[in-house]
C-alpha cells in the first residue's frame, strides 16, 4: 500500500514508489476532498499519472520528499501545505 | 549503354532542370498553380521513367515527393519553403543516381538508403504525420531559460518531451525517464490539455509534458533514451544550448561540410590530442560563423567566450552546436550536396545532349538529298569522260558540277554550325537555383531576373559561359549586394536584384550580369591597388583604369575579398574564361546603385583542333591536321647527318627536329633512351617533332598573336587554357624552314 488516507480530511500520505495503479486510488480519493494535501516525506518515487493526478487537483504537499529527485524538481511544483 | 538507359537519362535531366525550376517558381508565389502541376508532372514522369528502367529505389524516392505535391495540388495547404527545399533535395539526389548510372551503365544498387531518407523526408508533411508544431510549443525554450537562469548557464541542451497520451498502457513511465536522465539541471511540467474536473479525468491518459535543462550532450542523452525507452525518442526535441546563440542562421553546403569535418574531429574516442583537436574545431567553426553577415562581429567574441571554457566543456558545447546546426531537422537548407556547389559542374551533365529543331534537322536532309544528286551528276561526268567526250566539253560540265558543290558545301557547313547554336537560356536558368542557395548561405535576399533568353549563340560559348557568370554572380551576392536592413536604411527594397541579360549584337553576343548593391568602392581599390604596388602614389587613375585593375590578377587575393567592398575576387579568372572563347570583359559602376559585368562575346566560333605537346618546360599546340601519327623512337635508330638528325618512319626516311632546342634553350635535353616523337606532314614531306611529352587533344579558339610575342618566329597563334596558361600554337612551317 503506497496510498494511505489515514483519516478523511487528514492529509494523504505517498509512501514508498507510487505506481499507475495508485493513480486510480489517488484520484478516487481527490474527488472527494475539497482542498488535498498530500505527504510525501516516505515518497521515494512517483509514476507520471501519479504526478498528473497531483498537478490536477492543485494539491498541496508536505516535504522534504524522501528522494532528492522529487525534492528538487516536483515539490517547488506544488503548494507547500502551508499555505 | 544500353539505348532505353540513354534516352531516359536525356529525359530526366531535362526533367529535373523542369521540376528545378517550377519549384523556385513555387517558392516565390505559392498560388502558382500551372507551376505546381508542372512539377508534379514532372516528378510523376521521373518516377515513371526509374520504374521503366527498373531502378525501383528512385521510384520509392520519388513517389513520397509526388504524394507532397499531389497532396499540395489537392489544395490542402501551401508548400512551406523546408518542403520546397526538401523537393529540391530530392532532385539533387535523382541528379547523383543520373550520374552515376551514365558512368556505370546501370541503375545504383546502393540507392536504398537515399531512397529511406527521401521517404523519410515527405513523410511528417503528409496528411496523418506527426505534427511537430502542436508537440512543442515554439516558446518552450524561451520559458524553459527564463525560469531557470542559473541552470540554464550550465545547460548544454534543453529537451521537450511530450509523451503521446496512451504511452502508459505500453507500461512506460515518462518521468523516471526525465528523472534518469543524465546531467538533469531542471526540469518543468506542464499540462498538454487544460485540465478537465477531476470526476472527469481519465488517470491512464497521459496529459503532460516535460521540458528540462541537463549538462549532458545531445549525444549522451539520446543513448540514455535509447536504453530506457527506445520508442519516446520520437518524442523528445534536444535543443543545444551554448553560450553561442546562432537562431536562424542556416548554413550553405560549403560551410556545412567544413562544419561536418569538425564534428568528425570531435567525436573521435581517442582522449590524447583532444585539447588540440577542441581547439582547432572551435577555430574553424568560428571562422565559418563569422562569415556569415550579422555574425562577423561576435564569432570572435563567441571564440573568446569558448576558449575560456575548460576544454571538456568546450567540446560538449562544440559538438552539442555542430549537431544543432547540422542536423536539427529546422533547416530547410538540404544536406551537403556537391552539386549546388558550381553549376560548372551542371554543365557537362545538361548540355551533354543536344536538343535540335525540326526545321534544322530537315535543312540537312534536303541538302544531303542536293548532295547525293551531285554526286550522280559526277558519276554522269566520268561516263562521258569514257566516252570519249572532248576534254573542253568534260571541263565544262567539271566546273559547273564544282561550282555546285561548293554551295552545298557551304551551305552544309552554314546549317552544321547552326545545329551548334543554343539559347543563351541553357546557361541562364542554372543560376536560379545557384542564387537562390548562395543567398540563403549569406542570408541575403535576392532576386534572379533574366532577359534574352533565347538569345542564340555558339553552344562552346553558352557552355563557356557557365564559370564565369558563376564568379561574377558571387561575387555580386558575397561582396555587392549589402544585408536588408543595411539596403533598407539607404531607401532600397530589402530584396536585391540580380539581372542577366542578353542580347546579340551584329556578329556578337553581349552578356550584361548587374546587381543593384552597394558597387565598386574605387577609393579602396586604388588603395589596395597602390599597397600591391601596381599604381605609384602619384599616378592619377581614371574610373576606367581603376576598375582595370580589378582584372590583375596581383589584385584579386584572398586578402583583398574582405577588405574590398565590391568586387575583385576571381575576376582576372572570368577576364581569362571569356577570353578562352575569343570575348572581352568590361565592369561599369555606380556607387550606391550597383555595378554591371558586360561580356561581349563572338556569336560563332570556330575551333581549331590541337594536340598539346611540353618540350623545355613549356605548352605547345600543333594544329591535328598536320598530324600523322606519335611515336617513340630508340636513341639508336636516329642517325646523325651533319648538323641533323634523321630517323626512319615507315620506310622513309625522316628529318628529326628538337622543338625544346628549337624554341627555347639548345641542348637542354638530357640524352635518352627513347625519343618521344610528333610525326608531321607539311605539304607532302613528312617531319619529326621531338617532345618531351604528349599531351591531350582539343578544340581551341586561336587568336593572333599581339604584344611582345608578336615578332616571335614559328607561333601561328596563341590561346589561353583552362587554368589561365598560354599556349602557343606552333607555326610548322615557319620552325620547318
Amino acid at each position: 500500500m503506497t496510498v494511505i488516507a489515514d483519516s478523511k480530511n487528514g492529509p494523504i500520505r505517498l509512501e514508498g514508489d507510487c505506481t499507475l495503479d495508485d493513480s486510480e486510488i489517488l484520484l478516487g480519493l481527490f474527488t472527494s476532498v475539497a482542498d488535498p494535501v498530500v505527504d510525501l516525506r516516505n515518497c521515494k518515487s512517483v509514476h507520471t499519472a501519479v504526478l498528473q493526478i497531483l498537478i490536477a487537483a492543485h494539491a498541496r504537499v508536505i516535504g522534504p520528499a524522501a528522494s532528492p529527485f522529487l525534492q528538487k524538481h516536483l515539490v517547488p511544483v506544488f503548494r507547500p501545505s502551508g499555505d | 549503354m544500353n539505348e532505353l538507359l540513354e534516352q531516359f537519362l536525356i529525359e530526366s535531366r531535362e526533367l529535373v532542370q523542369q521540376a528545378t525550376l517550377d519549384l523556385l517558381a513555387i517558392e516565390n508565389d505559392a498560388r502558382d498553380r500551372a507551376k505546381l502541376d508542372s512539377a508534379f508532372r514532372s516528378f510523376h514522369t521521373l518516377k515513371g521513367g526509374a520504374g521503366i528502367v527498373e531502378f525501383p529505389d528512385m521510384v520509392t524516392g520519388l513517389h513520397a515527393a509526388e504524394e507532397l505535391l499531389a497532396s499540395a495540388r489537392a489544395g490542402s495547404r501551401a508548400m512551406n519553403v523546408a518542403e520546397i527545399g526538401n523537393c529540391l533535395w530530392a532532385l539533387d539526389q535523382v541528379t547523383g543516381w543520373l550520374d552515376e548510372m551514365e558512368k556505370t551503365g546501370t541503375v545504383p544498387i546502393d540507392a536504398g538508403r537515399v531512397a529511406e531518407e527521401m521517404v523519410r523526408r515527405f513523410q511528417p508533411a503528409l496528411p496523418g504525420g506527426s505534427d511537430s508544431a502542436a508537440l512543442s510549443p515554439p516558446d518552450w525554450l524561451a520559458g524553459l531559460l527564463a525560469a531557470y537562469p542559473d541552470d540554464a548557464r550550465q545547460a548544454v541542451v534543453a529537451l521537450m518531451f511530450q509523451p503521446d497520451a496512451q504511452c502508459f498502457f505500453r507500461g512506460e513511465d515518462p518521468l523516471a525517464l526525465v528523472s534518469g536522465m543524465p546531467g538533469l539541471l531542471a526540469m518543468r511540467v506542464d499540462e498538454v490539455n487544460p485540465w478537465p474536473e477531476l470526476d472527469d479525468l481519465d488517470p491512464f491518459e497521459c496529459n503532460l509534458r516535460f521540458a528540462a535543462l541537463s549538462s549532458a550532450t545531445r549525444e549522451t542523452l539520446l543513448h540514455h533514451v535509447d536504453l530506457t525507452n527506445p520508442s519516446a525518442a520520437k518524442q523528445i526535441e534536444i535543443r543545444a544550448l551554448s553560450p553561442i546563440r546562432l537562431e536562424g542562421l542556416k548554413f550553405g553546403p560549403t560551410a556545412r561540410l567544413i562544419l561536418e569535418a569538425q564534428r568528425q574531429l570531435l567525436s573521435h574516442e581517442e582522449t590524447t590530442g583532444m585539447a588540440g583537436r577542441v581547439g582547432a574545431a572551435r577555430r574553424v567553426v568560428m571562422n565559418v560563423v563569422g562569415r556569415y553577415g550579422e555574425y562577423s562581429d561576435v564569432a570572435q567574441r563567441y571564440e573568446r567566450l569558448l576558449a575560456a571554457e575548460p576544454g571538456d566543456r568546450q567540446r560538449a558545447i562544440l559538438q552539442a552546436l555542430l549537431t544543432e546546426v547540422l542536423e536539427d531537422g529546422q533547416d530547410p537548407e538540404p544536406p551537403v550536396d556537391k552539386t549546388a556547389l558550381s553549376p560548372g559542374d551542371h554543365s557537362a551533365a545538361t548540355v551533354r545532349s543536344l536538343r535540335v529543331s525540326v526545321e534544322r534537322i530537315d535543312a540537312l536532309v534536303n541538302l544531303a538529298g542536293e548532295l547525293s544528286i551531285a554526286k550522280n551528276a559526277l558519276a554522269h561526268a566520268a561516263a562521258l569522260a569514257r566516252g570519249g567526250t572532248t576534254a573542253t566539253s568534260l571541263a565544262v560540265l567539271l566546273e559547273e558540277q564544282q561550282a555546285r558543290l561548293e554551295r552545298l558545301v557551304d551551305q552544309l557547313q552554314r546549317s552544321v554550325m547552326n545545329i551548334r547554336v543554343l539559347p543563351i537560356r541553357q546557361v541562364f536558368q542554372r543560376f536560379q537555383r545557384m542564387v537562390r542557395d548562395l543567398a540563403t548561405e549569406t542570408g541575403k535576399s535576392v532576386a534572379l531576373v533574366t532577359e534574352g533568353d533565347e538569345t542564340e549563340a555558339d553552344k562552346s560559348i553558352v557552355e563557356g559561359l557557365a564559370e564565369p557568370i558563376m564568379h561574377v554572380v558571387r561575387n555580386a551576392i558575397d561582396h555587392g549586394i549589402e544585408r536588408a536592413d543595411e539596403r533598407s536604411q539607404s531607401g532600397k527594397p530589402a530584396q536585391a536584384t540580380i539581372s542577366m541579360r542578353a542580347a546579340k549584337a551584329g556578329d556578337t553576343v553581349v552578356i550584361e550580369i548587374s546587381d543593384d548593391g552597394r558597387g565598386v568602392d574605387l577609393l579602396r581599390v586604388r588603395e589596395v591597388a597602390f599597397q600591391r604596388g601596381l599604381i605609384s602614389a602619384t599616378t592619377t587613375v581614371s574610373e576606367d583604369e581603376t576598375l582595370e585593375l580589378l582584372f590583375k590578377p596581383s589584385f584579386s587575393t584572398a586578402s583583398t575579398v574582405n577588405v574590398v567592398s565590391g568586387r575583385g575576387v576571381g575576376m582576372d579568372a572570368v577576364r581569362s574564361a571569356v577570353e578562352a572563347l575569343g570575348g572581352s570583359v568590361k565592369i561599369e559602376t555606380e556607387s550606391g546603385k550597383g555595378t554591371t559585368v558586360r561580356f561581349t562575346l563572338p556569336y560563332s566560333v570556330l575551333m581549331t583542333p590541337l594536340v598539346t605537346v611540353e618540350a623545355a618546360g613549356q605548352i605547345f599546340g600543333i594544329p591535328l591536321e598536320k598530324v600523322v601519327e606519335t611515336r617513340r623512337v630508340s636513341a639508336g635508330d636516329i642517325s646523325a647527318v651533319g648538323e641533323a638528325r634523321i630517323f626512319v618512319h615507315r620506310g622513309r626516311t625522316v628529318p628529326l627536329i628538337d622543338l625544346g632546342s628549337t624554341i627555347g634553350e639548345p641542348g637542354c635535353r638530357l640524352p635518352m633512351d627513347e625519343a618521344q616523337v610528333v610525326v608531321v606532314v607539311m605539304e607532302n614531306e613528312m617531319c619529326g617533332i621531338e617532345v618531351d611529352r604528349v599531351g591531350e587533344k582539343m578544340d581551341i579558339l586561336m587568336r593572333p598573336v599581339e604584344g611582345v610575342l608578336a615578332g616571335l618566329e614559328g607561333i601561328a597563334g596563341v590561346t589561353i587554357l583552362g587554368d589561365g596558361r598560354v599556349m602557343l600554337v606552333l607555326d610548322l612551317e615557319a620552325i620547318l624552314r
